[in-house]
């Protein structure tokens, strides 16, 4: 991690290796070197994370210092004459890792991780190679048990395997921001711990799998990718979470065309982290995939060919007198465009709503990203739960406390939030009784004039101020958040992952009514609400559920690795969406499916309607 | 009350409900004061006698301290105790000098009449026994300390009598009140 710089300008001549090199005072030797190209082996640190310097592998020697130091946290000073390679540091360096080798049960013939390739899993396998370590020199006790804790759903950790090199820990504090794990005990009893040493999956652990990620040995394992292939053996694609509205940036590795495990990217905004939804819950099992376009006949579903498929639906369409259509947030903008557009259009209809997906007013000011969250002095979260809904954006607003942030809570309820909250105010509900359901999504609350005036006073003392902001508040609030001091930046809470893709083509969430409906359900899977019995229903789904078992034609979708497109997430950032996976062969993308609809239905539309809406541009178009 | 000479188990009760009101005044004084942790603990333990799970927790959800941090140093420290510990606190050397002067004696006169293996509290938290290594006292070899009262040239029947002579408390007194510097 980039250590503090005194001043811009502060250069420092060093010498690496004979080799003279500018690089910047008070950054680690170990940051100058790998600038200018020289590795120096590590084990303990990660470039993400703050610097440790215990495992000793990334000794150096220095000039006029009186023993080896550790590159990693050694800070760079005008005329440091540094060598990285020499007999006694390889020495120094085997030593080492024959001590981190004797002191637990390192086998690595029984364990997940592989460090025999440059794309490893094993960062102690690979430097054992790297040094040659054929033996031990110091005979590990085999004879002791260490404990091996699978009480999280996702992964397990294996204590025999742990190298104590704390950078779980510090993933846990610096990235998460979450303080779970730390070290407890001392000397051979060190261990790495949760809480009060209480089981992993009985803590305060959110699984957010960021200690999963940064872990250099098998001591901790996924579950579902583990003994599933070495490093090597998976491809690596960088992508788009579609989990929730964040989009967090990720990398799926990828076997024999399955999804085996999803890491956070580390360049994009998210940083490396995700949520246990993001990173694990996406891999569960899912329902059996519809594979092909089924019809209702005789009162049963059965199998039929993509054009009998098409012309029933057509047939019934072309009668009818108004179709409606609910659709999945959870669809490209393309796929969105397609269909505001095929139902405007083509059925020239208004019927067109969200299935759920709930977005506050965009325009309130100005705009934050996620890493003016993280980065802020002084949170408000208004009329929303981002630690359930919005994890990432949760978990960087506990990031900005660690740097002594404040927090203004305005919610009814309770969330994990609440012990950090500096002010915590109360919504009043001012929606009218006995709403339906549906209309309970537009629930307004209110937040009384003496409350908000406190809210601001601690919002006008801020630098940084941003504010996380939910739907379903009244009016005044919105327009109280609009009067907030003109560095407050605003970051729309919003339900569904491309909600904002579908409000900017005129979309929300609402109640339809006609006497067919078609729904777009994409991967999306029901919530317990069943749908309103409709003359007429078609699905197109990629998972078999109680919406496609009660439909009279199914048409067989893709899922989220499938897709190709784009998603706009909560920032109001267009994200590409590219196929991870090859699709079945009888799967078709939404927009496609209603393309060839359209043609048989008399009005059609081409590719080009479409990418004239979508592609890059802003696909801003009101209902019509 | 047991007497001394009744075999004791070395078991631990559960823990008692603790008292938080002391706890909360503890961490009111240092309320304003950064990288207090250390002087908290030391200052709960002052007043609980060891550091029970309760006083760990309430003092994490008080400050902002991790949980996983507060239990980190309570174990990371010597000087800290997660178990209640007993009225008398019996610290035998068993350091070089006094080894060869025969601690193992002392040590075993306790396990027989207290039935209380070193780092053991009595069923009744009337004593904890405890080796340590080298109280400084070389001299006066072996030596024990007994409630801080250092007894040097110690025989198992001189540690009979200074167990004897120690003052008993009230059967009632559970609440682990005392407490003993280390």
């Amino acid at each position: 991690m980039a250590r503090e710089v005194t001043s811009p300008a502060a250069v420092a001549n060093i010498t690496i290796n004979g080799r003279r090199l500018q690089a910047v005072t008070g950054q680690s030797v170990l940051e100058a070197a790998t600038a200018a190209g020289i590795r120096i082996p590590t084990l303990c640190h990660h470039p993400r994370l703050p610097a440790h310097g215990s495992c000793r592998l990334c000794l150096v020697e220095i000039e006029k210092q009186r023993a080896l130091q550790p590159a990693c946290t050694f800070p760079v000073s005008e005329g440091l004459v540094i060598r990285t390679e020499t007999t006694q540091l390889t020495e120094a360096r085997r030593f080492a890792l024959q001590m981190i080798l004797s002191e637990r049960s390192h086998y690595c013939m029984f364990c997940t991780a592989s460090g025999s390739f440059e794309n490893t899993d094993c960062e102690l396998q690979r430097l054992s190679y790297e040094h040659g370590l054929n033996c031990w020199d110091y005979t590990p006790h085999y004879e002791q048990r260490w404990p091996v804790d699978g009480t999280r759903q996702h992964f397990v950790m294996d204590h025999g395997r742990c190298i104590l090199c704390r950078r779980c820990v510090r993933a846990c504090s610096s990235i998460a921001a979450n303080h779970t794990l730390a070290v407890h005990q001392r000397g051979t009893r060190t261990m790495i711990g949760a809480d009060d040493d209480v089981p992993f999956g009985r803590s305060s652990c959110i699984s957010c799998g960021s200690c999963l990620q940064v872990c250099p040995t098998g001591a901790l394992s996924e579950r579902h990718s583990a003994f599933t292939g070495h490093g090597t053996d998976f491809k690596r694609h960088k992508a788009v979470c579609q989990g929730c509205a964040v989009g967090c940036g990720i990398e799926v590795l990828v076997r024999d065309n399955q999804l085996a495990r999803i890491e956070g990217d580390w360049d994009a905004a998210n940083g490396g982290l995700l949520c246990a939804a993001g990173r694990f819950e996406v891999l569960q099992p899912k329902p059996p995939r519809i594979r092909t376009p089924l019809l209702r006949e005789r009162g049963k579903l059965a199998p039929v060919s993509w054009e009998r498929a098409l012309d029933c639906v057509a047939e019934k369409f072309r009668r009818a007198e108004r179709v409606a259509c609910l659709a999945s947030p959870r669809l490209t903008n393309e796929s969105l465009t397609a269909l505001t557009l095929f139902f405007n259009e083509t059925m020239r209809t208004n019927e067109v709503a969200l299935l759920y997906g709930e977005a506050p007013p965009l325009n309130i000011g100005a705009p934050a990203s996620l890493a003016d969250v993280a980065d802020s002095d002084c949170i408000v979260v208004i009329g929303g739960n981002p630690m359930e809904h919005q994890r990432v954006a949760g978990y960087l607003t506990r990031r900005s406390l660690d740097h002594g942030g404040k927090l203004i809570l305005v919610h009814n309820g309770s969330t994990p939030l609440d012990r950090f909250a500096d002010l915590h105010l109360e919504l009043e509900d001012i929606s009218h009784p006995g709403a339906s359901p549906f209309e309970r999504l537009h629930a307004t609350y209110h937040l009384r004039a003496q409350s908000l005036n406190q809210l601001k006073r601690m919002v006008e003392t801020a630098l940084k101020p941003v504010v996380l902001y939910g739907s379903g508040l009244s009016t005044t609030v919105y327009a109280a958040m609009r009067t907030l001091p003109v560095q407050a930046r605003f970051l729309p809470l919003i339900a569904g992952t491309n909600t904002r893709g579908a409000v900017q083509l005129g979309l929300s969430a609402r109640p339809v009514s006609g006497e067919m409906l078609y729904l777009m359900a994409a991967d999306d899977l029901p919530n317990p609400a069943p749908l309103p019995n409709r003359q007429f229903t078609v699905v197109h789904a990629a998972y078999q559920s109680t919406w496609t078992d009660s439909a009279d034609v199914v048409f067989p979708g893709l899922m989220w690795a499938e897709k190709n497109g784009h998603v706009t997430n909560l920032e109001g950032k267009t994200l590409e969406v590219r196929p991870l996976i090859l699709a079945p062969p009888e799967m078709r993308p939404a927009w496609k499916v209603l393309l060839q609809l359209s043609e048989r239905v008399g009005r059609s539309l081409t590719y080009d309607d479409i990418c004239a809406f979508a592609g890059n541009r802003q696909p801003e178009r009101s209902a019509v | 009350m047991s007497s001394i000479f009744s075999q004791a188990t070395s078991v631990p009760a559960t823990e008692p409900a603790v008292d938080l009101a002391r706890l909360d005044r503890i961490l009111e004084e240092f309320k304003s004061v950064r990288g207090s942790l250390i002087p908290i603990l030391q200052r709960a333990q002052d007043a609980y006698g060891y550091l029970p799970r309760q006083v760990l927790n309430h003092i994490a959800a008080r400050t902002r301290y991790p949980l996983a941090d507060v239990y980190g140093v309570a174990t990371f420290y010597a000087q800290f105790h997660l178990e209640r510990r007993g009225k008398h606190l019996i610290r035998v050397c068993d350091g070089t000098a006094c080894h060869v002067r025969g601690a193992a004696r002392n040590v075993e006169i306790l396990e027989k009449r207290l039935g209380l293996v070193p780092g053991a509290t009595s069923a009744d938290y009337e004593y904890t026994v405890e080796v340590v290594y080298c109280l400084g006292s070389c001299g006066l070899a072996p030596v024990a300390v007994v409630d801080n009262q250092v007894c040097g040239r110690l025989t198992p029947e001189a540690m009979i009598h200074h167990l004897q002579t120690l003052p008993q408390s009230k059967a009632d007194n559970r609440n682990g009140n005392s407490s003993h510097g280390s």
